[in-house]
C-alpha cells in the first residue's frame, strides 16, 4: 500500500491502478466482519440480495417467506457494534406482498425509486420504492425462478425471466406486457442474466443442462449454445452441446463482459468465453451445488484478477477465475447459502442463505480499535481481538489457578 | 505434525530468550526442546503422545462424567503453549467423528472444559462450529447422532445447554459462535431460555398421562363396583338354592365330613355306597345288645371300622335303603336330615329297643355273625348286607363280649374320625377301667374314610331338585366364576384388597358348593328328560355313570361312549368287508394266496345294498366272467390240478404238501428249512435283482426313429436315460406296523409355579430330562441321589455339548453373532484361521480396548436383524426373483408355449 502510494506520488502510477490494487488486497482479505451486522428480518431463507447501482447505499433481500427488505449499508466506520438497519420492509403484514417465496430482486439499473422482485406466485412485480407499492405486475403464469433487467440498457428497458416454462419470456416495461418468448430450452429455465456490457445479449441456464446465448433483437433463435466439450465428440455422452452434467443454476458476467461464470448441479464451475461460446477449460474443483433453485453468484469488480464468488453449500468459495484457484473459503452460514453480491465501492459480499442470516463479509484490515480501553476486566466481556498474531488482550486464556497448582 | 515440528523450529531460531543459538534438530534433544515447550510454542514428540493417550483414555472411558485427574493432567498440557491446545483440538475433534455417542458425549465434555480457558481453544472450534454442531447436536438431517441413544440424548442436551453458557459467555467475541446460536434459536427452534421448561413440559405430559390412566382406573372401578353390587346378590342367592338343594338331596349336609356319612338318605334318594364305610353295624348292634342303653354316638361307627374294615368293604355291599317315615314329607324330615347317619343308626337302635320301626323296610344281612342280634335288626327293617368279617381285635372282643363297650366308649368321642384317635387318648384308659379291660392292650383301630363319596339316583322325586341343582351349578361355573375372576384381576390390579378378600371368600364357598356338587354324583336315569330340557346339550350322559367329574369336562366324552353304545341309529352305517380282499393274510396261507383261500362269497354284499357297486371289484369276483380275476384264478386252478395230477412234482417243491416230505433228503430238508425261513418278497425289482442289488439300472426310454422330424426336431438321443426314476426304483415304503401305545405318565418334575409338568413323554421330557417316579410334590423318589447326580451329569454333558467350540464357531459362522466361541476355546483352541474368526477376534479385541463403552454393535444384534441379513440377503433376493421368474416363465410356457403366435 505505502508502496504503490509513494509510486503514485512519484506519478509512476495511474490513480486507478492504485485504486485496483488497494481493491485487490482488501477482497483477497474477506472475512466474516466481526462487528457489523444486518437486521434480522427474514423468518426463513434468504432467497435473494441486490446493491443498488447508483450509490451502493441500499440493498434489497427476498426471502423465501415472500418478504422483502431494504436495507441501508452505510455506517460510521471504526464504530464498534452496527446493525445495518432496514429502510423499510414489505412484511406479510404488507397488501401487495408476494404470496410465496421471492426468487429474485433487483433495482432498477438507473434509479433506486423502483426495483423489481419475481417470486414463485407467478407474478414479476415492479415496485415504486418510495410507496412500497406495486407499479406494475406481470403474471407469467408458472412459477418464476429468477429475473434481470439489463444494467447497461439503454435502448431496450426489458427484464428476462425464467419460469418452469421452459422458455425465457421478456417483459417490457415500457409497455407493461411480456413481448417476447424465447425458445430454444426443453426443460425450465432457472437463471437469466444479461451481458454487463452488451445490452442485447442475453444468457440463460436451464435445467436441460443446457445456456444459450441469445441477441434479443435477432428474431431466429438463440446466437450459440454453450458447449462444454466445444464441440469435440465425448464418448458417453449423447446430449449435444450441454454446459453442465447437471442442470445450470448459477450465472454470472465478468465485470468486463468479456466472460461469463457458471455453476451447475454437477458441483462443477465453468468460465465461458462471450464471443466465440468457448468453454475456457479450467479447473476449479468441485463446488457442492445441489440447489434445485437459482443460486446467485457474484464476481468482483475493479480487482485485478477477477474474482468469483461461488455458494458452496454452507460456505462460499472464492475464485481466482483465471486461474481457477480457491483463495479462500468463507465459513459463516450454518445452511445452504443461496445468494452472494459483491460491494463494489467497499469490497465487502454480502451473502444469505438458508439460515436466514445475512451475512457481512469485509476485508480484514488489521485496524486496531483504539477506542477501545486497556484490557477490561468485565466478567467475560472479552472484547479484545487479536489482530496479525500480537495478542493484546489475556482475557481469552483463563486458566484455573488450580489448574497450575498441579 | 510435520508442520508442527517446523513450527517449532522456527521457534527456536528466534526465541530470543533462550538466547541459545539455532538447534538444528530439537527432536535430538529432548532436555532442550522440553523446555522449549514451556517457554514457547514448540512441541514436544513425547508430550504429544502422552497427550494423544491421555484424550483417548478421557474419551473411550463410557462413563458419563470426566476422570478429573486426567482431565487436569492434560489441561496441564495445554496450558503450556497454544501449540499444544491445537494439536488437543484435532485429537478431540477426531474423538468427536467417532460413530459412538459415549465417545462424543466425553469428547464434548473435554471440549467443554477447555473452551472455557483457551481462547486459540474458542477460535478453533468456532471457526469448525458447523462441523462441531453437527456431531454434537445433530443439526443435520443426514447426520444423526450415532448409536447408544440415551448417551446421544445426554449429549445434546448438554450441548445445547454449554452453547447457551458460551454465548452468553463468548458471544460478542466471537461472531460465529452468536450466529450458531441464533441458527438455533431461530431455524432449529431450540428454546435455549427454558431448556428446563422442556423438561418440565414432559413433565406435566407424564402428569397428564398419570392423571389420565388413574381416571381410567376410577372408571374402571365403578364399573365393577357397580357390576358387583348388582351380582353378587344373584350369587348369594344362587349359592343359598344351591345350599337348599344339597339340604333337600342330604339333609345334614352342614357336617364337614359329608364323606362319612354315606348311609344318609332323603325321602326321595336312594343311596348307593358301594364301599361303606360304615359298615359295622354289625358291632354296633353288638354294642346295643351289650349295652342297650348307652348312646351310640357317631364315632363309635366310625371306630368300628377295624383293619380289615378295608376288606370288609371291598367285599361288603350295603344297601342301605331307607324308606321311613320321612319320606312322607313332613316337615320332620328336616329335621331328621339334620342327623347324621350315625343317628340313624340310633334310630335303628331306638326301633331295636323301643320297638318303634322307624325304618319300615329295610334288611341287614350279616355273614359270619357270631352275635345273633343282627336278625334283629333285620326285623327292623334296614336293608343293611354287611360282609361281617370282623377283624382279629374285633373278634377277640367280640368273645369277651367287652369291645363293644369299649367301643361304644371310645364312640363317646367326636364324630371326626381323623381326630378321634387324639382326643381318645385320655379317656380311652379310664374307659377301658371303666369297662373292666386292661388298660396295656393296645387296641389298634383302623378307619377307613369312604372315599368314593355318594351316589345319587335321580328319580321321579328328585329330578326337580337335581335339575335345580344342576343349573344353578351350571351358572356357577360359567357365569359367576369367571366374573369373579375377572372382578378378582382388575381389583387386584387396582388395589382394593379388602374387596378381593371378599370376592375370594366368594369364589371359595362357590368351589365349596361344586366339590360338593362333585361328590354327590348324580346318577342321572332321564337322559330323555334332560335332553329334551334342552338347557343342557352335551351334558352328563347318563351313560357314563359313577364318574362324575366336572360336568362340562365329562360332556364331551360321555356323549362319545354314549354314541357308541346307544346311537347306533345315527350316522354310522356297518360298513362290510370289502370282497375279493382280506385285509390280514394268514402267514401260512401266504403262499397260496389267490389260489386256495378264496374270501367268502359275497353273501354279506347281498345284506347291505348300501354298498356301491364297482365295476373292477363286482368283476374280479365274477367266476363265470372268464376275463375277471376271479375267473381266471379259477381257470388256472383247474389247470394246475391237472398238471399235478398229470405229472409228479419236482421233490421240494414248497406247494407239495407236507406228507410227501417225509421222502425228502437231508439237502433237500435243508433247503426246505432254509425256504421256511427266507422271506416272501413280492415280485418286482427287488426279486429280479435279489443277488446284486447294484445291478438295476435306470430305466431307459426309446425313442423310435420316425419320419416326422420336422416337427419333433433333429432327435440327439435315442435313448433317454432316466438316472433321477433310478433312484425311486430303489427306494422302499413300508408302513409301521406296530401299535401305537399312548404314554400313561407325566414328567411331573417341578415347576417354578408350583405346578408339576404336564408333558406326558415316553423317555425323556425335554425340559427335565429322564422320566422318573417322583411324589406328590414332584421329588425325585428312591435313588433320588443317583437320579440326582445322573441328571447333573447330565447337565454337565448338556452344556459341555452345547458350549462345544467347533459347534459354536459353526453357530457363529451361520449367524454371525458372537456366543462367545473364543472365550470358551481357551481350553482347545484348534482352528485359528478362519477369516470372519480374525474379524470377530478384532471386534472383541476393540471391545476389550475400551471396555467402559457401550458395543455399538450389539444393539444391532437383534433376530430380525440376523434375519435380515439372511432374508435380504443380495443373493438370497436374486434367488428368490430367479425362481419367481422361472415359474412365471414356465407358466408362460405352459400356456403359450405352443403357440407360435406367442412364441416369444
Amino acid at each position: 500500500m505505502l508502496n504503490v502510494l509513494a509510486e503514485r506520488s512519484w506519478g509512476n502510477v495511474r490513480p486507478s491502478q492504485v485504486h485496483r490494487a488497494e481493491a485487490t488486497r482488501r477482497t483477497f482479505r474477506l472475512q466474516l466482519s466481526k462487528h457489523r451486522d444486518v437486521q434480522r428480518i427474514h423468518s426463513s431463507g434468504i432467497n435473494s440480495l441486490d446493491i443498488d447501482p447508483i450509490d451502493y447505499k441500499f440493498m434489497l433481500s427476498g426471502g423465501a417467506d415472500g418478504v422483502i427488505a431494504i436495507y441501508d449499508l452505510e455506517c460510521i466506520p471504526e464504530v464498534k457494534e452496527f446493525t445495518c438497519e432496514t429502510v423499510c420492509t414489505i412484511g406479510r403484514s404488507n397488501r401487495h406482498v408476494h404470496k410465496h417465496s421471492v426468487e429474485t430482486v433487483q433495482w432498477y439499473p438507473r434509479d433506486t425509486g423502483m426495483f423489481t422482485s419475481s417470486s414463485m406466485d407467478t407474478t414479476l412485480k415492479v415496485w415504486d420504492t418510495n410507496a412500497l407499492k406495486p407499479a406494475e405486475r406481470f403474471v407469467l403464469g408458472k412459477g418464476i425462478y429468477s429475473h434481470h433487467m439489463s444494467p447497461v440498457a439503454n435502448k431496450h428497458c426489458l427484464i428476462a425471466v425464467g419460469t418452469i416454462d421452459p422458455h425465457a419470456t421478456l417483459c417490457d416495461l415500457k409497455s407493461g406486457s411480456s413481448t417476447h418468448i424465447l425458445k430454444g430450452h426443453k426443460a425450465s429455465v432457472v437463471c437469466v442474466q444479461w451481458s454487463s456490457k452488451d445490452e442485447f445479449l442475453l444468457a440463460t441456464g436451464s435445467r436441460d443442462n443446457k445456456i444459450l446465448m441469445w441477441d434479443i433483437r435477432q428474431a431466429k433463435g438463440s446466437l450459440m449454445s454453450l458447449d462444454q466439450h466445444n464441440g469435440e465428440v465425448v464418448k458417453g455422452s449423447s446430449a449435444v452441446s450441454t454446459a453442465h452434467s447437471g442442470h445450470v443454476n448459477g450465472l454470472c458476467f465478468t465485470e468486463n463482459g468479456l466472460h461469463l461464470v457458471s455453476c451447475g448441479t454437477d458441483n462443477r464451475v465453468r468460465l465461458w468465453d462471450t464471443l466465440n461460446g468457448k468453454n475456457t477449460l479450467i479447473n476449479y474443483g468441485k463446488v457442492s451445488n445441489n440447489m434445485r433453485k437459482c443460486i446467485e453468484i457474484c464476481t468482483s469488480s475493479g480487482v485485478q484478477p477477477d474474482v468469483a464468488f461461488i455458494p458452496s453449500g454452507s460456505d462460499i468459495d472464492m475464485f481466482d477465475v483465471f486461474s481457477g484457484e480457491t483463495d479462500s473459503t468463507m465459513k459463516g452460514h450454518y445452511n445452504n447459502v443461496n445468494c452472494c453480491v459483491f460491494h463494489p465501492l467497499y469490497q465487502e459480499v454480502y451473502s444469505g442463505g438458508n439460515d436466514s442470516n445475512i451475512l457481512i463479509w469485509e476485508p480484514d484490515m488489521g485496524h486496531i480499535h483504539f477506542e477501545e480501553p486497556p484490557p477490561k476486566k468485565l466478567a467475560g466481556a472479552s472484547k479484545v481481538k487479536k489482530f496479525n498474531g500480537n495478542e493484546i488482550n489475556a482475557t481469552a486464556d483463563t486458566w484455573s489457578s488450580s489448574d497450575e497448582g498441579d | 505434525m510435520l508442520v508442527l515440528t517446523v513450527y517449532a523450529l522456527l521457534e527456536c531460531e528466534f526465541n530470543p530468550e533462550t538466547g541459545r543459538t539455532p538447534v538444528p534438530s530439537p527432536l535430538i534433544q529432548p532436555s532442550g526442546k522440553e523446555k522449549m515447550a514451556g517457554e514457547g510454542g514448540s512441541l514436544d514428540h513425547e508430550v504429544l503422545m502422552q497427550m494423544a493417550s491421555l484424550v483417548e483414555s478421557l474419551t473411550t472411558s463410557g462413563q458419563p462424567a470426566l476422570d478429573q485427574d486426567t482431565m487436569k493432567q492434560l489441561k496441564k498440557i495445554c496450558k503450556v503453549s497454544d501449540a499444544y491446545v491445537e494439536h488437543c483440538f484435532h485429537l478431540i475433534m477426531n474423538q468427536l467423528e467417532e460413530e459412538h455417542s459415549e465417545i462424543r458425549l466425553s469428547a464434548f465434555q473435554v471440549i467443554n472444559e477447555l473452551f472455557g480457558r483457551s481462547h486459540r481453544f474458542r477460535e478453533l472450534l468456532v471457526a469448525d462450529m458447523q462441523d462441531y454442531m453437527e456431531l454434537t447436536i445433530g443439526t443435520s438431517v443426514d447426520v444423526p447422532l450415532p448409536p447408544p441413544k440415551p448417551a446421544a440424548i445426554l449429549l445434546k442436551e448438554h450441548a445445547l445447554r454449554a452453547m447457551q453458557e458460551w454465548f452468553n459467555k463468548f458471544g460478542k467475541a466471537y461472531k460465529k459462535l452468536g450466529l450458531g446460536y441464533t441458527y438455533l434459536k431461530n431455524c432449529k427452534k431450540v428454546d435455549f431460555v427454558n431448556i428446563q421448561a422442556r423438561s418440565d413440559a414432559e413433565r406435566r405430559r407424564a402428569e397428564e398421562r398419570q392423571r389420565r390412566l388413574e381416571q381410567a382406573q376410577a372408571q374402571k372401578l365403578n364399573k365393577v363396583t357397580k357390576e358387583m353390587d348388582e351380582i353378587i346378590p344373584e350369587i348369594q342367592e344362587s349359592l343359598t338354592q344351591c345350599e337348599n338343594c344339597f339340604q333337600l338331596l342330604l339333609p345334614k349336609m352342614t357336617f364337614d365330613d359329608l364323606d362319612d356319612d354315606v348311609s344318609m338318605a332323603t325321602s326321595s334318594t336312594q343311596f348307593q355306597s358301594k364301599k361303606t364305610p360304615k359298615p359295622l353295624p354289625q358291632q354296633k348292634h353288638e354294642e346295643r345288645k351289650l349295652v342297650n342303653k348307652r348312646p351310640q354316638s357317631e364315632a363309635e361307627k366310625d371306630a368300628d371300622r377295624t383293619k380289615d374294615g378295608l376288606s370288609h368293604n371291598s367285599k361288603t355291599s350295603q344297601n342301605f335303603k331307607h324308606d321311613s317315615e320321612r319320606s312322607s314329607g313332613e316337615n320332620s324330615s328336616v329335621l331328621s336330615s339334620g342327623k347324621s347317619i350315625f343317628d340313624i343308626g340310633d334310630e335303628e337302635d331306638d326301633t331295636l329297643e323301643g320297638g318303634q320301626p322307624s325304618c319300615v323296610s329295610g334288611e341287614i344281612k350279616r355273614d359270619h355273625r357270631r352275635t345273633k342280634e343282627g336278625e334283629e335288626d333285620v326285623e327292623c327293617g334296614s336293608n343293611l348286607k354287611v360282609d361281617g368279617k370282623k377283624s382279629e381285635e374285633e373278634r377277640r372282643k367280640g368273645a369277651s363280649k367287652a369291645d363293644g363297650t369299649s367301643e361304644s366308649d371310645e364312640g363317646e368321642d367326636d364324630s371326626d374320625s381323623n381326630e378321634m384317635e387324639d382326643i381318645v387318648g385320655e379317656e380311652r384308659r379310664s374307659l377301658l377301667q371303666q369297662h373292666g379291660l386292661p388298660s396295656w392292650t393296645s387296641i389298634n383301630i383302623n378307619i377307613d374314610l369312604g372315599t368314593e363319596g355318594v351316589n345319587i339316583k335321580e328319580d321321579e322325586d328328585n329330578t326337580d331338585v337335581l335339575q335345580i341343582l344342576e343349573d344353578q351349578q351350571r351358572l356357577l361355573t360359567t357365569r359367576y366364576l369367571t366374573k369373579l375372576n375377572s372382578w378378582t384381576e382388575i381389583l387386584t390390579k387396582l388395589g382394593k384388597s379388602d374387596k378381593v378378600k371378599h370376592l375370594i371368600d366368594l369364589k371359595r364357598e362357590i368351589q365349596a358348593k361344586q366339590d360338593k356338587y362333585k361328590d354327590l354324583q348324580v346318577n342321572w336315569t332321564h337322559p330323555h328328560k334332560k335332553k329334551s330340557s334342552g338347557s343342557s346339550r352335551g351334558k352328563d350322559s347318563p351313560g357314563c355313570s359313577g364318574v362324575n367329574d366336572s360336568r362340562g369336562g365329562g360332556g364331551g366324552k360321555g356323549k362319545d361312549i354314549h354314541s357308541d353304545e346307544e346311537d347306533d341309529d345315527d350316522g354310522f352305517d356297518a360298513v362290510p368287508d370289502k370282497e375279493g380282499y382280506e385285509s390280514d393274510i394268514p402267514e401260512e396261507l401266504r403262499e397260496e394266496y389267490g389260489l386256495d383261500r378264496r374270501p367268502k362269497p359275497s353273501a354279506p354284499s347281498q345284506e347291505t345294498p348300501s354298498v356301491d357297486w364297482h365295476p373292477f371289484r363286482d368283476a374280479d369276483n365274477d367266476i363265470l366272467d372268464p376275463a375277471s380275476q376271479a375267473g381266471s384264478i379259477v381257470a388256472m386252478k383247474e389247470k394246475l390240478k391237472k398238471i399235478r395230477e398229470e405229472t409228479r412234482l419236482p421233490p421240494g417243491y414248497h406247494v407239495i404238501p407236507a406228507k410227501k416230505t417225509k421222502i425228502l433228503t437231508e439237502e433237500e430238508r435243508k433247503r426246505q428249512e432254509m425256504l421256511k425261513r427266507a422271506p416272501v418278497v413280492s415280485f418286482g425289482t427287488d426279486l429280479a435283482f435279489w443277488k446284486n442289488p447294484e445291478d438295476i439300472k435306470a430305466p431307459v426310454i426309446l425313442r423310435p426313429d420316425t419320419d416326422a422330424r420336422t416337427w419333433i426336431g433333429a432327435v440327439q438321443d435315442e435313448e433317454i436315460v432316466l438316472e433321477s426314476v433310478k433312484d425311486s426304483l430303489k427306494t422302499r415304503v413300508m408302513s409301521f406296523t406296530g401299535s401305537f401305545q399312548a404314554v400313561k405318565w407325566k414328567c411331573r418334575a417341578p415347576l417354578r409355579n408350583g405346578k408339576l409338568c404336564e408333558r406326558m413323554d415316553r423317555q425323556k421330557c425335554p425340559f427335565h430330562g429322564k422320566i422318573i417316579a417322583r411324589d406328590e410334590l414332584g421329588n425325585p423318589q428312591e435313588g433320588s441321589l443317583s437320579v440326582k447326580k445322573e441328571t447333573e451329569e447330565q447337565a454337565k454333558t448338556d452344556t459341555a455339548a452345547w458350549q462345544d467350540p467347533e459347534l459354536l464357531r459353526d453357530i457363529e459362522g451361520a449367524t454371525g453373532l458372537d456366543l462367545g466361541s473364543t472365550s470358551s476355546g481357551r481350553t482347545g483352541q484348534k482352528g485359528k484361521g478362519g477369516k470372519g474368526k480374525g474379524s470377530g477376534k478384532k471386534g472383541k479385541g476393540k471391545a476389550k480396548k475400551y471396555p467402559g463403552l457401550t458395543d455399538i454393535r450389539k444393539i444391532n444384534k437383534t433376530s430380525r436383524n440376523r434375519l435380515e441379513k439372511i432374508v435380504m440377503n443380495r443373493g438370497a433376493v436374486k434367488r428368490v426373483a430367479a425362481a419367481m421368474g422361472k415359474v412365471d416363465q414356465k407358466k408362460y410356457m405352459d400356456r403359450f408355449g405352443n403357440n407360435f403366435n406367442y412364441a416369444l
